[in-house]
């Protein structure tokens, strides 16, 4: 049975990663998910064609692209595949890896039978996890380098031996990712190699007070006490991508267990306090690298639950039966709303049409951006990497009846087309069907309606005298 | 013979609150402004059993717990709905007397210490007056409150069963349940930091109730703790008035004098001087609240009320402190004159504010003529918008059967704060265009203007009024409605 453990477990984290795809295929929607893999696909289109620029021209005033070393993965294998399949196919085959090497990892620390199952399957089934190995980005890569070099340097010999140094060169590329991933590597490598107790004492005391004091610059200069804003981006019942709220009951509970064997669990320590120090400013970076160390704390939270014993037995039975069904309810829901994000034939179908019409900024929604970069060939006003004076001005055009503010707004970006579809008219945007520029819509003199499929639409503004015609 | 005699003086207690409860709210025929978004949800219920956030008349979907409307839907089978609505939430706030009465006893082994504070629980001026007449959940959320506490300090394999469902009664009632479980996290905390321990009993239970709450909350309540933060689990918007209004003195008249000042001596003396397990529970609790109140994530009153009947419980022991040093002083026979005379005091200290501040409702309760002018609206044509007053929106969906344009409960769309701009826009702008331009905007067909909402805008009247776009169609001495007339073109 033991030695069954790891196949069962990369098969059913093989199931759940490719839940996702299998659901949109089914309901004929396109099997590519989510906003972010399109911009690394377009990256990658143009590695392959060999015209890649240095700044990316598809967003108002350009900007450097931001590409490393998993875009070249991405090419090569897309060669070979296809785009599309590509951006299914990496991180698909890189999550198990990540999930096959955790497994052993764990294994070199001495956490095995129930407590390595627990950890294992609590990773496979967090939403971070799900999230990092189903929609195409770099940190897919940068986390199996991560993995395979702690699992390497941790095998016996240290990093004077063959493994040691083996590791040592599967972590080096992680720092090309980026500095939070370099310092990252310095984490990972202060606590696999601090030996003595004293030191390892130190260190969690250092990396204690830098948690405890990004808490509190946080919480003071940023934001009015509650992070409402970060709980909404960590917790994924509330809507973001992280961990459940079970995951972080038990991650709580996991670190009380083993906070007297602190020393003990040195380089899990290190690693969650300075990831939860980045997830205040940075909370998209840390999340993908939090899931492996919430599991970690969080199986041990459950074991510990699990095997104590309890004064109330009923209590017990019902504690472990809610969370039970607290993280399975997670982890489907976060598949669902996965299988269910866009892009949608409809819209693809509409920004392929924008495609054949002549060249002009695109505004609309930044969660549409990258969609109308890839399928359209279009610069936007805004994608999902951008915020800020453009990000205030396009919602002052959403929401503006004002026909002259609106006009000025649109003059000043050169905007063409508006793109509005139904998530922006149910919502996203707008509540109401008059609200704002939909109102300003019946100006026919001033906007004209080009395109139109259910409620997706797209308009064409005439307004600008320095547009060549 | 002597537990017979404190059986019949905590009965006459019970009976005293509630009859003068019955008194006051039998006094007026209408509700408070809040207790009408909850008759609406008793109607609903009432039609097909099956609750909604999403009422129909009702501009956006509000989130609720549906158990105290169920209740009270359930009890309208067998009773007149008005009679229900005004009886069973003031029975069910009394019952605090009963619970204070145990808990109290549970902590200071005293029967007349007890008393003291069955009774001072049941006088809290802010409970009394924020529950007497407003159809609150709070009626049903505050005994399950001081039930469960008493459980849980009781807490054994044999009251394990009533704790769960009291906690699962508290959870479907209000999301306040979460001040229950964060106070009990708090509890664990403070047992720590003065060097005690929770026993396994109440780690097992604090555990297994902050993962249940926690889930039933986020289950009904993900999407407005996201749009409007934790206030929205007090449901009201609090409002920054309350919280610039407020003075010391005030709050402390609102909690009653003796019980605020026992709560304070209770909380000093068993977390800075002596470790009582028992105490620690609520003194949790409390600061809890106080936390809560300083970063103004609850609203004062419902602050407020909390703390009230947590210091109206720790009284007891300050009490029972107070007789057992008595006894020992050379005016021990005199103990009964003292408490006649703590009576007396709590009487026109707290009881007759009670009182006081129920009968003088004023500013929270519709006159009659309002109340007229809403159900003249019914007889209109159904499925128009009617636009009111923020506190008035209830009263268009349950008088009025009419959609509302707003009201003071948080929703689950975003565009309240929009909403709350149009709304100062309509009645205060100057401009015709502009005030009719957003009335298109919600398809406004009716306006009901009381005076009360205009006067509290320094109005007289519509500043852009004009009879063509206006046609008045009702008017009393407290209410216009007018019928909205014109419509503007891009």
């Amino acid at each position: 049975m033991r030695g069954f453990a790891l196949p069962v477990l990369l098969l059913f984290a093989a199931l759940l990663l490719a839940a996702p795809f299998f659901i949109r295929v089914y309901e004929g929607k396109n099997p590519v998910f989510g906003e972010e893999p399109y911009y690394h696909a377009r990256i990658a289109k143009h590695m392959i064609s060999g015209d890649l620029s240095a700044a990316d021209t598809l967003v108002y005033n350009e900007r450097p692209y931001y590409f490393g070393p998993y875009h070249v993965f991405l090419a090569s294998l897309s060669k070979v595949v296809g785009i599309d399949s590509a951006s299914l196919v990496l991180p698909f085959l890189l999550g198990l890896v990540s999930v096959a090497f955790f497994y052993l990892l764990l294994g070199n620390f001495g956490i095995v039978g129930s407590r390595r199952l627990f950890i294992s399957v609590f990773l496979v089934i967090s939403p971070s996890f799900l999230s990092a190995f189903t929609i195409s980005n770099p940190n897919s890569l940068a986390i199996p380098l991560y993995i395979v070099g702690i699992w390497l340097l941790s095998m016996k010999g240290g990093f004077r031996s063959f493994t040691g140094i083996l590791g040592l060169i599967v972590l080096f590329p992680t720092i090309l990712f980026g500095f939070l991933n370099a310092m990252l590597a310095i984490v990972i490598m202060i606590g696999l190699f601090t030996v003595e107790e004293r030191k390892r004492a130190s260190f969690l005391v250092f990396f204690s007070v830098v948690f405890v004091s990004a808490l509190l610059y946080y919480l003071v200069f940023f934001v009015k006490l509650l992070p409402i804003g970060l709980l909404s981006l960590v917790v994924s019942d509330l809507g973001g991508s992280g961990f459940g709220a079970f995951s972080l009951i038990l991650l709580v509970s996991g670190v009380l267990f083993t906070w007297g064997k602190k020393a003990s669990y040195s380089l899990p320590y290190y690693v969650l306090l300075f990831l939860l120090s980045i997830l205040f400013f940075y909370g998209s970076f840390a999340i993908p690298y939090l899931s492996f160390v919430v599991a970690f704390f969080s199986g041990l939270g459950f074991h510990a639950l699990v095997s104590r014993d309890w004064n109330l037995p009923l209590l017990k039975r019902l504690t472990i039966l809610l969370v039970f069904c607290g993280l399975l309810f997670s982890t489907i829901s976060f598949l669902s709303r996965l299988s269910s994000s866009g892009p949608d034939i409809l819209t693809v179908n509409a920004l392929l049409y924008l495609n054949g019409r002549e060249d002009g900024i695109v505004l609309s929604h930044y969660s549409n951006g990258f969609w109308i970069e890839y399928f359209a060939g279009k610069p936007v006003l805004i994608d999902s990497f951008l915020a800020g004076k453009r990000y205030s001005d396009s919602n002052e055009i959403f929401y503006s009846r004002n026909l002259d503010v609106t006009r000025r707004l649109l003059d000043r970006y050169d905007v063409r087309y508006i793109l509005i579809d139904e998530e922006m008219r149910s919502g996203k945007v707008w509540s109401r069907e008059d609200e704002g520029l939909l109102f300003l819509f019946r100006n026919n003199e001033t906007f004209s309606k080009i395109y139109e499929e259910g409620r997706l639409a797209i308009w064409e503004y005439d307004g600008s005298s320095m547009r060549s015609s | 013979m002597k537990l017979r005699r404190e059986a019949l003086i905590l009965l006459a207690v019970f009976l005293a609150v509630f009859i003068s409860r019955l008194v006051i709210s039998f006094g007026s025929s209408n509700f408070t402004y809040d207790a009408y978004f909850n008759i609406r949800q008793v109607q609903v219920i009432r039609e097909s059993w099956v609750f909604t956030f999403n009422d129909e008349l009702s501009y956006a979907p509000h989130p609720f717990m549906p158990l105290f409307h169920y209740l009270m839907a359930f009890l309208s089978i067998f009773f007149p709905i008005g009679f229900v609505l005004k009886v069973v939430p003031n029975f069910l706030a009394s019952l605090v007397v009963f619970l204070s009465y145990f808990l109290a006893f549970e902590i200071t082994r005293d029967r007349l210490a007890a008393l003291f504070s069955a009774m001072s629980a049941g006088f809290v001026p802010v409970f009394f007056f924020k529950t007497v007449n407003s159809v609150s959940e709070y009626s049903l959320v505050t005994p399950l409150f001081l039930l469960l506490v008493y459980l849980f300090m009781r807490l054994n394999a044999n009251n394990l069963v009533l704790f769960l469902f009291a906690l699962f009664a508290l959870v479907l009632s209000h999301p306040s349940a979460i001040l229950f479980v964060s106070g009990l996290s708090f509890y664990v905390f403070l047992l720590y930091v003065i060097g005690a321990r929770a026993t396994g009993n109440e780690m097992e239970t604090i555990l297994f109730s902050l993962i249940s709450s926690v889930w039933l909350v986020f289950l009904f309540f993900k999407t407005p703790l996201l749009l409007h933060g934790m206030s929205v689990l007090w449901a009201g918007i609090p409002s920054p008035v309350q919280f610039s209004n407020f003075n010391i003195l005030d709050g402390i008249s609102k909690i009653g004098i003796l019980t605020f000042f026992a709560g304070i001596f209770i909380s000093h003396r068993y977390v800075f001087e002596e470790k009582r397990k028992d105490m620690h529970v609520l003194i949790s609790l409390s600061f809890v609240v106080l936390i809560l109140l300083i970063v103004r994530l609850v609203s004062l009153d419902t602050g407020l009320m909390f703390l009230g009947i947590f210091f109206a419980v720790m009284s007891g022991q300050a009490y029972k402190l107070l007789f057992d040093y008595l006894k020992k002083t050379h005016i021990s026979r005199s103990v009964f004159l003292v408490a006649v005379f703590l009576i007396a005091v709590f009487i026109a200290t707290s009881v007759l504010t009670s009182i006081s501040y129920a009968s003088t409702n004023f500013f929270d309760e519709p006159s009659d003529g309002e109340v007229e002018a809403f159900e003249w609206l019914s007889g209109v044509e159904p499925g128009q918008v009617v636009f009111a007053d923020v506190r008035e929106g209830s009263m268009v969906t349950s008088i009025s059967f009419q959609r509302n344009f707003i009201d003071n409960r948080f929703t689950l769309s975003d565009d309240m704060g929009r909403r709350m701009d149009d709304l100062e826009v309509i009645f205060s702008s100057q401009s015709q265009i502009a005030a009719m331009e957003v009335l298109e905007k919600y398809d406004v067909s009716y306006m009901v203007l009381t005076r009360r909402a205009l006067a509290s805008r320094n109005l007289s009247g519509l500043r852009y009024y004009s009879q063509d776009c206006f046609e008045p169609v009702f008017e009393n001495r407290d209410a216009v409605i007018y019928r909205t007339l014109c419509r503007v073109t891009v």
